[in-house]
C-alpha cells in the first residue's frame, strides 16, 4: 500500500496571531454521497458563493518500472482539458501528491455538470498519439527536474526517503518517466484508474442531487493487473542550484497527537525565526499513522546563529545540524498556556482563511480526508487542537527528542 | 500587468546616494483655506471643479452580503481620496496617508488575526481586509475607527513612508508600470493632474512631512466620502448597524472628482532600454453617451481573448483589459507587450475589433458563448468574500447602489454589447519602444 507521506499541513505561516475566542469553524459538516458506479463524494455545500468547485482524487500507487506515470497522464490531459474548461470560464488544476493524482476544477455556480464531465474526461483513457506522449513526457520531467534542483523540495525528497525507506520514491519520478510507453500508461491507468476507488469533493454552490447526478455511471476501464517488466533505473542526477547551505531534519513522531504536533511545529518555526541566522522551516508529515516533524534551514556557512530561545550560548556551538536540533530543543524551554493558546488561533484562522473560496475548502476537506480517510477529518481536527495545552506540547517535544532524528545537507 | 518584469531597487539606491533622507523635512505649502473648505465633505459649491454626478445623489454607502457558509469575512472601504484630488505638492500624499492609519493600528489588527491592504486609484483609496470569523466585529470595528478617527502619528507616517517608498522603487522605472502612467498622459496631457503617475512618485512621497500627510487625513479621510460593504457569515444587522454607525447614509452624494474633457486623440511614445514593445490603448466613453459599465467589462473581456498570448498570438507576452473609471469619465483601457516588429499591426487589430463590435451585434450562438466564459470568469474572480465586498463598495462608489453581479450579466444581450462599443471615442495610444 503506497502511504501518503507528504501531506503537509498548512500551519506553516508566520502571520499575526488572533484574540481569544474563537468560534467553531465553518468547514464542516461534509456529507458523503454514494453514485452509482462513480467516485465517493464529499460534499460541502455553501449555497452563498457564486462558483462550484471539484476536486477529484485518484488513489495511485505506482509500482517499480512505471513511476511518474499518474504526473505522465496529468500532463498528456491537460491540453484538452484547459481548452474545454475556457468554454465556460471555468479552470483546470492538476498536482500530484505522493497518494494520489489530484484533478481540480472550478467553474460558476451551474457547471458542476460540465465539470464533472471534464473530470471525467481527465481520467479516462490516455491518448496514444506519440506527439502527445513525447510533450507530455517533456512536461512531466521538466516538473520533475524543478524539485531535484530547488533546495527545499530535494531536501524533503531526501529526508523522506531516509525517513521512510520502505516507501516508493514519489517526489520527483523523473527516472522512469524516460522510459515509460503508452502501452505502459494505459496498462497502469485500466488498472488503477477506477472511479470506485476515486473520490471527489464538491464544495460551492450545489446540492446533494446536483452531485449525485454529476458522478454517477462513470465508465469503468477494462483491463487486469499486470505484471510490469522492471527497467533499469535511470537516475537523473540532482543540480541544486544552491548559494548557501542547506540542512533538514526530520524526527518521527509516530504516536503523537496530530494537533499537539501541529501546535509544536509552529513553535518550532517560531524558535527558529528567534534564533536561528538564515532562513527556517518547520512542518508536519501527517499520513494515518505516520507522522513527523521536519525542519528545513539554510546558514551561513561558518558563524554561529543567533541567540538561541533558552540558552544562546550553547546553541552557538558544534555543527549547524547540532545546533538546529539544539534549537529544536530548546523550543519548549518556558512554554505558557498563553502562547500555546495563540499557536491554537493562528492555525485555526489560517485554515480558515484557506477556506474562504469554494477551491480552498475543496483543498482543506481533501488534505484532511487524505490523512485520516475520514470525511470529518478537519471538523475533528480542531476540535482536538482546542484540546491542546502547554503539557500536551511538551510531551510531543520529549517524545519526538527520544529518538533519533534523520539528517540531510546540501552544500553548494 | 504584474507579470511583467520591474527594474529593481537601482532607484532607490541612487537617491540614497544622493543624500535624500526618509526624515528629511520640508515644509508643503499650506493649502489655502478656499479650498479646503471646498474639498471639505459634503461642501457643494455650486461652480465646483469635481462637479457631482445627479445620478449618484441619496444613494446608500454600506451593503452587508451576509454569507453563513463562508468561513472568514471580507471588508471593503473606498474612500473618495485619489491622486485626480491631489495638487502638486500632494502627489502621492493620499496613499502615504492610506497606510499611515494602517500602520497606526497594524499591531492590534495583528492580535485579531485580521489581513488588511490599502491600495491606490485616481478616484479613491482603497481598503481591503480578511477578518476571522471569531473576531470580524472587533477587526472591523477597529479599521473603520482608525480610518475616520484622529489623523497618524509621525513614527506610523515614516513606517509608511518606509514601505512605499520600497514599492514605489519597484515599479518606477519598470515599463508596465510606466505605461500606465504613459497611458494616462496620453489621454489627459501631461500637466493635467490626472496625467500623473496615479499613486505618487518616489520623490513626492519622500519629501512630504508628517503634518502634510496628517492634514490630508484629516481633509479626504472622512465618512462622508466613504462607503464600505462587508461580505460573510456576519450577523447582518449588527454588521450593517457597525458600518451605518461609521458611514451613515446621507442624501449627499459622493463628490467624485471628474477629469477634464480631452480635445482629441493623441499618441505618445517613449523608447527604453527593452527588447519588447508596451503598447496601451485608451478608449473613452464619449461624453453625453449613457455608460453601460457591465457591457464595457464584457467588451473588455471579448478584446481580451482576442489578443491572448497563444499559439493564435505568438507575438503577444501579455495583455490586460481594465475599465477605468474617474468620476462621470470611464475609459476602456487595453494594455498590450508585443513583439516590436507587430506593435503596429496590434495597434489597428485592437482598433478593428472595437470598431467591428460597434458596427454589428454578434449572432446569438457567438454571443452565448461569448457570456459563458465571460460569466465563469467574472464570477470566478468573486471566488473570495474579500474580492466580493470588493466588488459591493465599488458600485456603491461609482453607482451609489448594488446589483448583484450574477443579476447584471444576465442582463447583458448582443445588441448592449454593440452598443457599448459604439458609446466609445477614438483612442489615445502610448507606447513604450526598444530604443
Amino acid at each position: 500500500m503506497h502511504l501518503a507521506l507528504a501531506c503537509w499541513l498548512a500551519l506553516l505561516l508566520s502571520g499575526p496571531v488572533p484574540a481569544e475566542g474563537a468560534a467553531s469553524i465553518e468547514i464542516g459538516p461534509v456529507r458523503v454521497i454514494r453514485p452509482n458506479d462513480g467516485p465517493l463524494v464529499l460534499l460541502r455545500e455553501q449555497p452563498d458563493a457564486p462558483v462550484v468547485a471539484v476536486l477529484l482524487m485518484v488513489p495511485v500507487d505506482e509500482p517499480p518500472g512505471l513511476e511518474g506515470a499518474a504526473r505522465l497522464l496529468q500532463h498528456l490531459a491537460r491540453d484538452q482539458l484547459e481548452a474545454e474548461a475556457r468554454r465556460f470560464g471555468g479552470r483546470i488544476e492538476m498536482r500530484r501528491t505522493p497518494g494520489h493524482a489530484v484533478y481540480e476544477a472550478v467553474g460558476p455556480a451551474g457547471a458542476l455538470s460540465d465539470l464533472a464531465r471534464l473530470l471525467r474526461t481527465a481520467v479516462g483513457e490516455p491518448s496514444a498519439a506519440p506527439a502527445e506522449l513525447e510533450r507530455a513526457r517533456a512536461a512531466a520531467k521538466a516538473e520533475a527536474m524543478v524539485e531535484l534542483e530547488t533546495p527545499e523540495p530535494l531536501l524533503l525528497r531526501r529526508l523522506r526517503e531516509r525517513l521512510y525507506p520502505d516507501t516508493p520514491d514519489v517526489g520527483a519520478d523523473a527516472a522512469s518517466l524516460v522510459a515509460l510507453t503508452t502501452a505502459d500508461l494505459r496498462r497502469f491507468w485500466s488498472t488503477r484508474y477506477r472511479p470506485v476507488r476515486m473520490r471527489a469533493v464538491v464544495t460551492g454552490r450545489v446540492t446533494a442531487e446536483e452531485a449525485q447526478e454529476a458522478f454517477r455511471r462513470w465508465p469503468e476501464p477494462r483491463g487486469r493487473e499486470r505484471a510490469v517488466t522492471a527497467r533499469a533505473p535511470q537516475p537523473l542526477t540532482p543540480d541544486p542550484q544552491l548559494i548557501a547551505p542547506w540542512l533538514g531534519v526530520a524526527y518521527d513522531a509516530s504516536g503523537t497527537a496530530p494537533a499537539a504536533l501541529a501546535v509544536l511545529t509552529v513553535l518550532v518555526e517560531r524558535s527558529l525565526q528567534r534564533s536561528w541566522d538564515g532562513p527556517a522551516r518547520a512542518e508536519t508529515w501527517w499520513a494515518g499513522p505516520r507522522r513527523a516533524l521536519v525542519v528545513t534551514a539554510s546558514y551561513r556557512d561558518g558563524p554561529a546563529p543567533r541567540r538561541g530561545r533558552g540558552s544562546g550560548a550553547r546553541a552557538g556551538s558544534g555543527s549547524a545540524a547540532e545546533r538546529l536540533r539544539r534549537a529544536i530543543a530548546e523550543a519548549g524551554e518556558e512554554l505558557t498556556a498563553a502562547e500555546v493558546a495563540q499557536i491554537r488561533r493562528k492555525i485555526r484562522r489560517d485554515l480558515n482563511f484557506a477556506a474562504r473560496t469554494p477551491q480552498g475548502l475543496a483543498r482543506v476537506i481533501a488534505e484532511f480526508y487524505e490523512r485520516t480517510g475520514d470525511p470529518d477529518g478537519a471538523p475533528d481536527f480542531l476540535a482536538e487542537l482546542d484540546r491542546v495545552d502547554a503539557r500536551a506540547v511538551q510531551r510531543a517535544l520529549r517524545a519526538i527528542l527520544d529518538r533519533t532524528p534523520v539528517t540531510v545537507e546540501l552544500t553548494p | 500587468m504584474s507579470r511583467w518584469p520591474g527594474r529593481s531597487r537601482r532607484t532607490a539606491l541612487a537617491l540614497a546616494a544622493h543624500g535624500w533622507s526618509a526624515r528629511r523635512p520640508r515644509r508643503v505649502p499650506p493649502v489655502p483655506l478656499a479650498l479646503l473648505a471646498l474639498l471639505a465633505a459634503g461642501a457643494t459649491p455650486a461652480p465646483s471643479p469635481f462637479p457631482t454626478p445627479a445620478h449618484l445623489a441619496g444613494q446608500s454607502r454600506t451593503r452587508v452580503l451576509a454569507e453563513p457558509s463562508s468561513t472568514a469575512v471580507g471588508l471593503a472601504l473606498k474612500i473618495n481620496a485619489g491622486s485626480g484630488w491631489e495638487t502638486q505638492d500632494e502627489d502621492g500624499l493620499s496613499l502615504l496617508a492610506g497606510l499611515a492609519l494602517l500602520e497606526e493600528i497594524r499591531p492590534q489588527l495583528a492580535a485579531l488575526g485580521v489581513m488588511a491592504a490599502v491600495e491606490c486609484d485616481r478616484n479613491a483609496i482603497t481598503v481591503t481586509a480578511l477578518l476571522p470569523r471569531s473576531t470580524w466585529r472587533a477587526g472591523a470595528g477597529l479599521l473603520l475607527d482608525a480610518f475616520f478617527q484622529p489623523a497618524p502619528g509621525a513614527e506610523a507616517v515614516e513606517r509608511a513612508r518606509a514601505s512605499l517608498l520600497r514599492t514605489l522603487a519597484m515599479e518606477e522605472g519598470n515599463p508596465a508600470h510606466d505605461l500606465r502612467h504613459a497611458l494616462q498622459q496620453a489621454h489627459f496631457g501631461r500637466t493635467s493632474r490626472w496625467g500623473r503617475a496615479g499613486c505618487g512618485r518616489m520623490a513626492a512621497v519622500w519629501e512630504a512631512d508628517p503634518p502634510a500627510v496628517a492634514r490630508i487625513a484629516r481633509l479626504r479621510f472622512v465618512p462622508s466620502r466613504a462607503a464600505a460593504a462587508m461580505a460573510g457569515p456576519v450577523d447582518t444587522a449588527a454588521a450593517s448597524r457597525l458600518l451605518r454607525d461609521v458611514i451613515p447614509d446621507t442624501d449627499l452624494a459622493l463628490r467624485l472628482p471628474s477629469a477634464p474633457g480631452r480635445p482629441s486623440a493623441r499618441r505618445l511614445r517613449q523608447t527604453r532600454n527593452t527588447v519588447t514593445t508596451f503598447l496601451a490603448h485608451a478608449f473613452p466613453v464619449r461624453h453625453g453617451d449613457p455608460v453601460d459599465h457591465e457591457a464595457l467589462r464584457l467588451l473588455a473581456f471579448l478584446i481580451r481573448e482576442a489578443a491572448e498570448p497563444g499559439p493564435q498570438n505568438p507575438d503577444v507576452y501579455d495583455v490586460e483589459a481594465d475599465i477605468e473609471r474617474h468620476g462621470d469619465e470611464t475609459i476602456l483601457a487595453i494594455y498590450m507587450v508585443t513583439d516590436p516588429a507587430t506593435s503596429a499591426r496590434w495597434i489597428e487589430r485592437v482598433n478593428d475589433r472595437v470598431r467591428t463590435t460597434a458596427a454589428e451585434p454578434l449572432s446569438d450562438a457567438a454571443f452565448a458563448d461569448l457570456l459563458r466564459r465571460y460569466r465563469g470568469a467574472r464570477l470566478l474572480a468573486l471566488s473570495s468574500p474579500e474580492a466580493r465586498a470588493y466588488e459591493a463598495v465599488y458600485q456603491l462608489f461609482f453607482d451609489g447602489r448594488y446589483r448583484p453581479p450574477e443579476e447584471l450579466i444576465d442582463e447583458l444581450s448582443p445588441e448592449r454589447l454593440r452598443q457599448a462599443a459604439r458609446a466609445l471615442g477614438q483612442p489615445s495610444i502610448a507606447l513604450i519602444e526598444p530604443d
